[in-house]
């Protein structure tokens, strides 16, 4: 009896809380974020092995989230958190993790084309100097100094797939760089064997992770793993060591506990985890934390931490083996879920990836349009910050995808230095084609009304004004487009189902106007008073309307509307 | 005394949960917590930073309460289990053990099996040892009541031609093998045990058409001695013929064989990446002499077929037939420990160990196999499969009635395996005689 009641207490404080969130609640700005490039003492360095975070991500976490009840009751009240950093308009402030770039405003093809790249590469006359050499996984790789002094990790094509990883990871990272992620400068180099020099003990790392020195039969057995190009010469991609001191990856969940600037806990970061929708559209699927680096930097003075994402040579259909493998993108890597679904259905279903064709381009691998499926990419193995995604994280994210136009694209897919133009306009087109398979799934599971303005009339109106992402990618047409908006003021409802005359714009003296004829609130509306204008779209010439994105306003003394946030419906 | 008697469990479960609520991390926020811990450690001289933003509401950390409890074990095991693995990772443990096991050529291999009749142990293989084609085989196994496997064998040893030669020994202890009795009827309350000591050398000689077809003639030489079982939860054979009455050929007595047996075998078995099937035929036929004595002459003819089907994507279906028959020759009988036997992991599954006895037997296997994880590469692949079996003994084959009275049962299993070797596969089935589990690692 006791315990029945000590239960039911704990299952009421929890349905009040969620109860506590629904019904009419004023409109709160997010908290200010302080700036994150703050001055801060040296932290260590992180020391978690790639097992362990492997351990962690499949084994820890899982068990971990299985006793999170608070997290099931969210679930089920369809109360996911939301975003910890976002601003009024759902976006982000740039901060050591991200910077607003190609979204916030289109790049030039040409600093599409540079990324993050400062200089030209390596030195490709000569000498390099190897410093260290790996041999463990599917593909070897060398750290060399160039003639210029400076360091690069030297990482080839896996044999039979020329141009495929190298290609990659130019692409991809220069991608990323573009949304506005931090990335390390990678260059497609070509250059005589001959200039690879060991001067001086070298560590290798071989095929059984066993460390031990460099001889020049390790050497020659290394070499003997790349392929050359038909004029001796080695293609490869040269990733510029990041200056500053490097810390180790970053983590997914929590926070560094030395960084004084990291106050918000990484699953709940937006770029963490809208970045799901960039890492589907770019089938990066290998995120985990050895893949990121934090980075220990000095800028203007200030000595903070900035997070990095590398290693992209495992992106596109590329992998260190070769072609990427079908299941990749349908199925994690020990998907228990999905065997489950197989043992019942006795393998009767065959899924779409087991039926996929063999790659039609060694160089890109195995990356098509066919059976991508936007929402439900699977990484390899499970991401905090992924799985606590909300529609709004994947739409900020869909929007980071949208931005990138056609002739950006291309001057990505270029900057891959494919030798088959063939292969090239492959890689175009299944990008274009994910890229609007992207846009197109999440601009419909969320209300895609979006750049907000208050334009100010000549004759002393203001109009609210919205860019209907939808439109403006060309998923829907105007004319079978509707738009509708309730308005309220504080918590009464003074018009509902208002259908918008005029495409996306709302002239504010015609709420006004609605505002005096009705009788649901006293005039005159008060300064303090707060505007909502809750608008939804039709995609069906206004027979169904779908989710809603709330703008408040608010006037000053002067009589003038001013924005001051939205909510979007989840 | 007098708290704890007035307060219910109910109230000592909340008060535990509420200390250890505060004291160990919650899941999802250890990471957090720890931040918060070290953050107030408090530099005062230091600038002021910003503070952390809260992830969770007052709700949340009070609903988690139950948990946080429930996750303690694993949060401890785990926190253990970390730093290990990252032991294990920076010290290169496994590499260097694989180094050790395996060679750079991967000509040389050692690795652990398991097989719940002969128990654990390790296997050896060394391909191309003296010619191309030569491989020797040593496998070692112990298991409970000191039963055990031990195995030399080299064979494809070319000496002309097509011409191979094979070499082998064995000692064999099954000191808990089971009898139930003679016949198709045997009852599962009739078990006792009995140990069987079996040395055994042998020589063959094998030509080789072809990649499918390989017949052979070995000469086998073994030594066979029977007494008490080890499992003091069964009655002993040698205290047969407490069933029936009569004598039972074999029991408590030394006996070696010479024994000449001509194999020919047929594999046309293909494993791609998206398919397998083909067919697996063995035919033997072997004639038994005791030596020194005259008691025990007899020969064995054994047919055994399956036929794979690729159905799709991997599924696969397979279907066998096997077939026993075991003849005494002239006046001569059959020691009861080389009758036909059914009732184990490759006959049928569900019924105990060599649970049924007689001359003949005749069994019927069929199996689905299909894919549950299915992976390249270094990462486990794991298959479902289902099966039934059915089998029969008879004393002649062609005297009884064929059809009645066959044995049935009924299971699935997993297999996890990858591309390195790794090989593991459990079984259920269910029988008249109830459930039984299997478990093979690395069959060698």
């Amino acid at each position: 009896m006791r315990k029945a009641r000590a239960v039911q207490t704990i299952v009421m404080a929890a349905a009040l809380s969620l109860m506590g969130c629904a019904g009419y609640t004023k409109y709160q700005p997010p908290r200010v974020l302080p700036d994150d490039t703050q001055d801060i003492p040296e932290p260590s360095p992180r020391d978690t092995t790639v097992a362990q975070n492997i351990f962690e991500l499949a084994v820890v976490y899982p068990t971990a989230t299985f006793f999170d009840f608070a997290r099931h009751i969210r679930s089920l009240g369809r109360n996911k958190l939301q975003a910890l950093n976002m601003d009024t308009f759902g976006g982000i402030k740039d901060s050591s993790w991200f910077t607003n770039r190609n979204a916030k405003k289109q790049m030039s093809l040409e600093e599409i084309a540079r990324g993050p790249d400062k200089g030209a590469g390596p030195e490709t006359e000569g000498p390099w100097k190897i410093v260290s050499a790996k041999v463990e996984g599917f593909t070897p790789g060398f750290n060399i100094i160039d003639a210029r002094g400076d360091v690069y990790v030297l990482k080839f094509d896996p044999y039979g797939y020329q141009e495929s990883s190298s290609a990659a990871e130019v692409i991809t990272g220069k991608t990323f760089y573009a949304a506005g992620y931090f990335v390390p400068e990678n260059y497609i180099v070509y250059f005589d064997p001959a200039i690879l020099k060991m001067e001086g003990p070298c560590m290798l790392e071989n095929e059984k992770g066993v460390r031990c020195e460099l001889t020049t039969d390790d050497f020659d057995r290394i070499m003997q793993r790349v392929e050359p190009l038909p004029d001796g010469r080695i293609r490869a991609v040269a990733s510029k060591f990041l200056s500053g001191k490097p810390l180790g990856g970053f983590r997914y969940n929590g926070r560094r506990s030395d960084d004084p600037n990291d106050i918000i806990d990484h699953e709940h970061r937006r770029e963490l985890r809208g970045m799901y929708v960039m890492c589907a559209w770019l089938n990066h699927l290998d995120i985990k934390d050895s893949n990121s680096l934090d980075v220990y930097v000095e800028e203007d003075g200030r000595k903070y931490i900035r997070h990095y994402l590398m290693d992209f040579g495992t992106t596109l259909g590329a992998s260190p083996g070769g072609p990427m493998d079908a299941f990749r993108g349908a199925e994690t890597d020990f998907d228990l879920g999905a065997g489950a679904g197989n043992l019942f259905t006795l393998g009767l279903d065959v899924k779409e990836w087991e039926k996929a064709p063999d790659a039609e381009f060694p160089s890109i691998g195995r990356f098509s349009a066919m059976g991508f499926e936007p929402g439900s990419t699977a990484m390899y193995m499970i991401n905090p910050a992924f799985s606590l995604r909300t529609d709004q994280d994947c739409y900020w994210g869909a929007k980071l995808v949208m931005s990138f136009s056609n002739e950006q694209l291309e001057v990505l897919v270029r900057e891959g230095q494919y030798s088959d133009p063939a292969a090239e306009a492959y890689l175009l087109d299944v990008l274009k084609q994910r890229r609007d398979m992207t846009g197109r799934y999440w601009f419909s599971r969320i209300n895609c009304l979006d750049d907000f303005t208050l334009d100010q009339l000549p004759d002393g109106y203001q109009e609210l004004r919205f860019v209907d992402l939808g439109v403006a990618a060309g998923f829907w047409t105007e004319r079978e487009t509707r738009y509708r908006c309730n308005l309220r003021i504080n918590d009464t409802l003074v018009k509902e189902n208002y259908r918008l005359p005029e495409g996306n714009i709302i002239p504010l003296a015609n709420l006004q106007d609605l505002v005096r004829r009705s009788d649901k609130i006293d005039m005159p509306v008060k300064e303090q008073d707060q505007w909502e204008v809750s608008l939804a779209i039709s995609r069906d010439f206004g027979h169904n309307f779908g989710k809603w994105v709330k703008v408040y306003l608010k006037q000053d003394p002067s009589g003038k509307f001013r924005l001051l946030g939205l909510k979007r419906q989840d | 005394m007098r708290i704890l008697r007035i307060t219910g469990f109910v109230e000592h479960f909340l008060i535990l949960a509420l200390v250890l609520a505060f004291l160990v991390p919650p899941p999802l926020l250890a990471q957090q917590a720890r931040s918060e811990t070290e953050d107030s450690s408090g530099e005062t001289d230091k600038p002021a930073y910003p503070e952390k933003v809260r992830s969770r509401a007052a709700w949340e950390y009070i609903v988690n309460i139950p948990g946080y409890i429930l996750y303690l074990p694993f949060f401890l095991v785990y926190s253990a289990a970390s730093p290990l693995i990252g032991w294990a990772e920076k010290s290169n443990i496994v590499p260097r053990v694989n180094d050790f096991l395996t060679s750079d050529d991967g000509k040389r291999r050692a690795f652990p099996i398991f097989e719940t009749q002969y128990g654990a142990g390790l296997g050896y293989r060394h391909k191309d040892l003296l010619k191309p084609g030569c491989e020797l085989k040593v496998t070692g196994m112990v298991g409970l009541w000191w039963k055990r496997f031990l195995a030399l064998e080299m064979n494809g040893f070319r000496l002309a031609g097509p011409l191979d030669l094979g070499l082998g020994a064995h000692s064999l202890l099954l000191s808990d093998a089971a009898f139930y009795g003679l016949g198709n009827g045997s009852s599962k309350e009739n078990r006792t045990n009995f140990a069987h000591r079996q040395p055994a050398v042998w020589a063959s000689l094998g030509i080789y058409s072809g990649k499918k077809l390989n017949t052979g003639l070995v000469f086998r030489y073994e030594q066979n001695s029977i007494s008490e079982g080890r499992n003091p939860n069964y009655p002993s054979t040698t205290d047969w013929p407490g069933h029936t009455g009569e004598p039972l050929p074999g029991l408590s007595e030394k006996a070696d064989f010479l024994a000449l047996e001509f194999n020919l075998d047929h594999f046309s078995l293909f494993q791609r990446q998206k398919s397998a099937g083909g067919w697996v035929i063995g035919l033997k036929a072997g004639m038994y002499n005791q030596l020194h004595e005259d008691t025990y002459n007899f020969y064995k003819g054994f047919l055994d077929v399956k036929r794979y089907i690729h159905l799709f994507y991997g599924r696969t279906l397979s279907l066998r037939f096997a077939t026993e028959i075991t003849r005494p020759i002239k006046d001569g009988e059959v020691p009861f420990y080389y009758l036909s036997r059914l009732g184990q992991r490759k006959t049928i599954r569900g019924y105990f160990r060599d649970r049924f006895r007689d001359r003949d037997s005749v069994l019927f296997s069929v199996e689905y196999r299909y894919p549950l994880i299915k992976r390249p590469a270094k990462i486990p692949s794991l298959d479902a499969l289902l099966f039934i079996d059915s089998g029969k003994v008879y004393h002649d084959v062609f005297a009884e009635d064929f059809f009645s009275g066959f044995h049935t049962s009924f299971g699935g299993g997993f297999r996890i395996y990858n591309r390195q070797g790794m090989d593991l596969e459990f079984y259920l089935a269910k029988s008249k005689d109830g459930f039984r589990f299997y478990l093979v690692w690395n069959e060698f």
